[in-house]
């Protein structure tokens, strides 16, 4: 299955992806982004990747380039509820000076939530800290909805937690069918 | 035993678990929570095993009266327990509707939340309550409650769930550690 955007595309996880994965996940650039706050083991990466294959409520992508096909980075929609048709963004871009990749990838992820998954709301958690990441994501269309007051401790403090989203007919207004 | 003014918590027995199903089914109660599930007594079963026995970062009470220890007039909890965070969701739901009351529910929440600050030694909690829904004898809405107890508006969801046949928005509120002091002591 691919998905495709301007300069990039999306694939599902391959187990051989899982090692240069793992060290992007691990890796501190990327690492201080996310929840987990253990170091990835093989062996926690390869429970992770049998687990997913069977959990409806999740689907993880490998981000490709489009100029020469390198494997760039990953996205993925979690925590899908069914019911109320909503979903978690998570995206990270491990390959350095890629300026606009990481917002292609995101909006080709959405455009399948909303496109192919008969998504209504699509969130996502940033850390107010990370100023890019957030700039990036309002300029994709995404709204700010709260501030979660010193929600995270990362480097020896606390800061906030921003919350952002999007629902299906605003995604419609912008980008069309 | 976690003891209030007029109730106190106590961790949840097996004896307890059939009450809580009949509320936690309850179709009018279902209004106030993400639950949209008819649960069975074997998934009650399981989330009593999984969640109550064996998760650190789940903690769920019986709130009882403290003049009737046998009298369970609800329950409450502190779940999704971040430790490095330092954070925790507040839920609770007082199904005995003779005690969803002002004085019931301030006493719950304030009974919880002091020993989330003081016990388990968080910094933040926090709570999603769905849009305008009236909860207890008077006009009030759990916002208020919340409010009560130094809890700030953190910003809304939009369409976060289904009820009634329609999508329904949610606010945040939190409450570090510092506004519980500054309210409350």
């Amino acid at each position: 299955m691919s998905i495709i955007g301007e300069k990039t595309y999306l694939t599902c996880i391959k187990k051989s992806s899982l090692e240069i994965l793992r060290t992007w996940r691990n890796s501190e650039d990327i690492k201080q982004y996310t929840r987990e706050y253990r170091e990835i083991s093989e062996e926690m990466q390869s429970q992770w990747f049998e687990k997913q294959i069977h959990n409806k409520s999740q689907l993880n992508f490998e981000i490709y380039s489009n100029d020469n096909n390198c494997l760039i980075g990953q996205c993925s929609l979690a925590n899908i509820n069914w019911t109320y048709r909503s979903a978690e963004f998570g995206i990270y871009i491990a390959v350095s000076n890629l300026r606009g990749y990481g917002s292609d990838a995101l909006k080709a992820l959405i455009k399948h939530g909303f496109y192919e998954l008969n998504l209504h709301r699509i969130y996502g958690e940033v850390y107010s800290n990370n100023l890019r990441a957030l700039s990036a994501f309002y300029k994709i269309g995404f709204v700010k909805e709260c501030v979660l007051r010193k929600a995270k401790f990362m480097n020896g403090d606390y800061c906030d937690i921003i919350c952002v989203s999007m629902l299906e007919d605003e995604w419609r207004e912008k980008y069309g069918k | 035993m976690i003891t209030g003014k007029k109730i106190f918590l106590s961790a949840v027995e097996k004896k307890d678990l059939e009450q809580l199903l009949e509320w936690r089914n309850n179709a009018d109660n279902r209004r106030f929570y993400r639950e949209y599930r008819e649960l069975n007594m074997q998934q009650q079963l399981m989330w009593y095993e999984t969640r109550c026995i064996n998760d650190d970062s789940w903690n769920y009470f019986t709130v009882r009266l403290k003049q009737e220890p046998e009298k369970m007039i609800g329950y409450c909890g502190l779940i999704y327990v971040d430790r490095i965070n330092k954070s925790a969701e507040s839920a609770f739901e007082i199904g005995d509707l003779k005690y969803r009351n002002a004085e019931f529910i301030n006493d719950t929440l304030r009974t919880k939340i002091e020993y989330a600050f003081d016990n388990l030694n968080l910094n933040r909690v926090w709570a999603e309550i769905f849009d305008n829904k009236v909860y207890g004898d008077k006009n009030i809405t759990l916002d208020y409650y919340y409010q009560q107890l130094g809890f700030q508006c953190e910003g809304r969801k939009r369409d976060v769930a289904i009820k009634d046949g329609r999508y329904v928005s949610s606010t945040t509120y939190g409450c570090l550690k510092e506004d519980w002091i500054q309210k409350c002591q």
